[in-house]
């Protein structure tokens, strides 16, 4: 009955200790929500991308290897410095670390008509050309993966564990600067982070400030 | 013109020529491609022992920018390396403010057009009058525009040391001093900064002065990557001053214990708009201890008019179908005191409503409270809670069995009479109120939108006092009736009929619960959803045993009682008790084909395209909006959006999402529905909002505004 009596004191004194506990449990949780973009020692946002072969190339796919992502423009100066022939940073660290058993995926996220967009064909001879080896080059024309990742510059890296953990991301390395000639004086934090997961220590600098040319999104 | 007057023309032309060669800037200006760089001075001499200003000037290519010295999410800023003779001391570019450069989904921070970059240099005391010195700046840049271009140049300036008092250059001094006067100056409010999950809060305490004239607020950061630079930062004058809400970057984790940056305010002034640029250290501070960065467009209206809002918001509440039969419940209570004794009628009506008052007040603090923590959160978060849906449908469907007589209170031998002369009626009386008051927050009434998110961006006491006002209107029926002789006689008279409609009321009650069940359905997976039916069995159970063993004495109670207690103890930890939100990307109700996900970006990219949208903030706890949408959203609506090419975006808060909760408070409200109905930007139109409670008429009409 609803003339309740003194029992029903306990009922609803106990149904709003329970709402108050759900209310606070619930309030708990609050911090998780999301949306910062991918976040370091989280599962790194899966996609699946068309390549310059062809070819589908699917994150998950590489479960058990470690995934670098190269966003890349090669008429964005920023990038030019990283594959210039005096010192081929870039590409050292591609044929090192595949040559290691990782995937180096570049993606491409220039819009069609903008600056670094590329056709399959000229991605392949870009990398004929420059002596790059990654295993893909992403065309990513749509910016869906880029924008996935939050990627803002060209270079800007990533880097994914062998469980799908994004480890690293940010600069390739310390100098923002469009000279070569800087190369040798800064940290590669590309190379110090891979370096680190293979001593099985945590990555030291796992974020880092991207430089570069802004990445010529659609829009 | 005279012949001496050409002569003097020309010989003056001559001059000019030869004192422009003889500057001490051969080497300067510098153009490169895209920037026109010179090295300047302020002063026409070097000041021996004393500081000097000199500057950078660059003449930046139409449509193109370089950088701050944080240059935002691309771009580097720019750097001078100083080759100075003996004893000379350059210091830092002295910044001046930035602005906003967009970049599809990219923002920098740099300049355009004509900059000054101000480097003071400190000229040693040793220096020979007489003598000169010459300044190098190795200057690099990176100049962009939709690409991107690194540059530099090599500037040279050569100066006399003074002798005496040095004068100022006279072609430069103006645009020393101008750029001076722009440059940021120290903020003269203390600033304190919070931050919280996805949120930063940067409070700057003006006092309670009037700022109404504040157009625009802009925060850059010294530090990189600590904000997200896409985001523009939203603001809302508080008591206490500004209150500016910023979202965190990827390097946000990196801010130490001051809070670094520019905050560039534009004020709407009688003669055009002044942009003043404040340097702001803020120190950092518990987040809760700062005003709630919610903004504040939409509602504009006068407290009394919030609180009349509230209190018919308040009536209406008691229609809902959840709160109906708990209130007729109470109602025929009143009615049978009524008759013994009007006095104890009275009683129990203002219990009652202190019992509802309470409640609202405490739902009321606990929401501001949270609002003010930083939660984008609404009435009805509540529902976003698996728990306390769970719970919910457990308790309607409690008071269902309760109604159909399944199990009651109290011995069946106590009479009514008794009960009141103990007085023991009143604290039940008063736990209805708090159960009217549960069961009613699912519901948001129309006119309770307004008020309550007008109620949630107040001070405390006067958003408390709009939840009163709230409350009043969901127990003045029955204070009314309580206190009124007049209205008591409308009721039938007291009898058999009162038992039979009260079995009847358990039908809505259990309707309630198993809406509640479906909002649960939306949130949870399908296991989830059986494991809470068992839970309602346990509960059946549990009033069954209670009733069963309730006359009974001895071992038999005893049993019963244990019985009835592990059932619902049962029924409770079949609850996943784990804190997790609903999950948000569970798509339940069914959109119409036409229809889309809501996001900023979706409304944003359909506004591009110059697209009407019409936006319908929605979630499945939501009575009033699953009733818009089954009444006013017709065929005949969904085909004229489809036909005048009238995007339709459907965001769904039925599980928490930021963004939604951000949108709402941009429209000022608290909670769902919300209907907003976006005019082609080229029409040049405002959006505008659609009543909560809608028809197809209104719908149809709405769209003819197009």
């Amino acid at each position: 009955m609803l003339t309740i009596s003194t029992r029903s004191k306990l009922f609803a004194l106990t149904f709003c200790v329970a709402a108050a506990t759900s209310l606070l449990l619930a309030f708990a949780d609050r911090s998780t929500a999301a949306e910062r973009g991918p976040q370091i020692g989280v599962a790194a946002p899966t996609f699946t991308g068309t390549d310059s072969n062809g070819n589908t190339v699917d994150l998950s796919a590489f479960s058990g290897q470690k995934v670098i992502l190269e966003w890349t423009n090669h008429d964005c100066p920023y990038v030019r410095k990283h594959y210039d022939e005096s010192q081929r940073n870039m590409q050292t660290l591609q044929a090192s670390t595949t040559g290691a058993g990782a995937v180096w995926l570049s993606v491409v996220s220039s819009a069609p008509g903008k600056q670094g967009h590329v056709t399959a064909v000229q991605a392949n001879e870009l990398s004929e050309s420059r002596g790059a080896s990654p295993t893909a080059v992403i065309l990513d024309g749509d910016g869906s993966i880029g924008r996935m990742y939050g990627a803002k510059t060209t270079p800007h890296m990533f880097i994914i564990d062998e469980a799908g953990v994004l480890q690293y991301m940010g600069a390739i390395d310390s100098k923002r600067s469009s000279n070569p000639g800087d190369i040798p004086n800064s940290t590669n934090y590309v190379a110090q982070a891979l370096g680190e997961l293979g001593d099985g220590n945590v990555v030291s600098t796992p974020v880092t400030q991207p430089y570069g040319c802004s990445v010529k999104y659609s829009g | 013109m005279g012949l001496k007057a050409l002569k003097n023309l020309i010989f003056g032309l001559v001059a000019l020529v030869l004192a422009g060669a003889t500057l001490p800037a051969a080497a300067n200006p510098v153009s490169t491609p895209n920037v026109k760089a010179w090295l300047i001075s302020e002063m026409e001499e070097v000041p021996a022992g004393t500081t000097f200003w000199v500057a950078l000037r660059q003449e930046i290519r139409e449509g193109w920018h370089t950088y701050w010295k944080n240059p935002g999410d691309s771009g580097e800023p720019t750097t001078i390396d100083w080759v100075l003779p003996e004893g000379f001391v350059a210091g830092d570019i002295v910044w001046p403010a930035p602005e906003r450069i967009p970049l599809a989904d990219l923002v920098n921070f740099g300049y355009s057009g004509d900059l000054y970059l101000l480097v003071p240099i400190i000229a040693p005391a040793d220096l020979a009058p007489g003598t000169s010195v010459t300044l190098t700046a190795n200057a690099r840049w990176l100049v962009c525009k939709d690409i991107c271009i690194p540059e530099e140049a090599t500037l040279t300036l050569t100066m006399d040391v003074a002798s005496g008092d040095v004068a100022a250059n006279k072609i430069w001094q103006k645009a020393f001093s101008n750029t001076r006067m722009a440059l940021p100056i120290p903020s003269p409010w203390p600033a304190s900064f919070g931050q919280r999950n996805e949120s930063i809060a940067l409070q700057l305490d003006m006092g309670s002065i009037d700022l109404p004239s504040i157009k625009s607020v802009e925060v850059f950061s010294s530090q990189e990557g600590v904000l997200k630079n896409a985001v523009e930062a939203q603001f809302q004058k508080t008591e206490r001053g500004l209150a500016i809400q910023l979202i965190p970057g990827t390097r946000a984790d990196e801010i130490g214990d001051t809070f670094d940056g520019v905050v560039v305010i534009e004020e709407d002034l009688k003669d055009g708009v002044v942009r003043r640029a404040f340097q702001v250290e803020a120190d950092r501070a518990a987040f809760s201890d700062l005003p709630a960065p919610n903004v504040l467009s939409a509602i504009d209206i006068p407290i009394w008019q919030a609180l009349v809002f509230a209190f018919i918001g308040g009536l209406i509440l008691n229609l809902m179908p959840c709160v109906l039969p708990v209130l007729s419940m109470k109602a025929l209570d009143i009615v049978r005191q009524a008759r013994e004794a009007p006095w104890i009628a009275r009683q129990h009506g203002l219990s009652y409503a202190a019992g509802v008052l309470v409640s609202f007040l405490i739902v009321g603090g606990v929401l501001v409270s949270l609002r003010s923590a930083g939660d984008q959160i609404g009435w009805g978060f509540q529902l976003q809670s698996p728990v306390i849906v769970t719970l919910l449908a457990y308790l309607m469907f409690a008071v269902g069995l309760n109604l159909a007589n399944v199990f009651s209170f109290g011995s069946s031998m106590m009479g009514i009479g008794s009960g009141l002369a103990r007085g023991s009626g009143l604290t039940g009386s008063f736990f209805t109120g708090v159960l009217a008051t549960v069961v009613a927050t699912p519901c948001t009434a129309p006119f309770m939108g307004t008020a309550l998110g007008f109620a949630l961006v107040q001070p405390m006491a006067i958003a408390l006092g709009i939840f009163g006002a709230l409350g009043l209107g969901l127990a003045a029926p029955y204070l009314a009736v309580s206190f009124s002789p007049a209205l008591l006689r409308l009721i039938p008279k007291p009898g058999a009929w009162m038992e039979r409609f009260k079995q009847l009321l358990a039908f809505p009650m259990f309707a309630t619960a198993i809406w509640l069940v479906w909002v649960l359905s939306a949130q949870v997976a399908a296991n989830v959803v059986i494991l809470v039916l068992a839970g309602a069995v346990l509960i059946a159970f549990a009033a069954w045993v209670f009733e069963s063993t309730k006359m009974a004495t001895g071992t038999w109670y005893v049993a019963g009682r244990v019985l009835a207690v592990l059932a619902v103890g049962g029924a409770l930890a079949l609850i996943d008790w784990s804190p997790q939100r609903a999950a948000a990307t569970t798509t339940h109700s069914k959109l119409p084909e036409h229809a889309e996900a809501y996001s900023d970006n979706r409304l944003k990219d359909l506004l591009a395209q110059d697209r009407a949208v019409f936006v319908n903030l929605t979630a499945d706890w939501c009575i009033t909006c699953k009733a818009n949408e089954s009444v006013a959203f017709t065929a005949a609506v969904h085909e004229h959006m489809t036909q005048h090419d009238i995007a339709y975006l459907v965001g769904d808060w039925t599980s928490y999402d930021e963004e939604i909760g951000q949108k709402l408070a941009r429209f000022g409200r608290a909670g769902v529905p919300l209907y907003v109905i976006y005019p082609k930007p080229s029409s040049g139109k405002e959006p505008y909002l659609l009543p909560q409670l809608l028809t197809e008429g209104i719908v149809l009409d709405a769209f003819e505004g197009l």
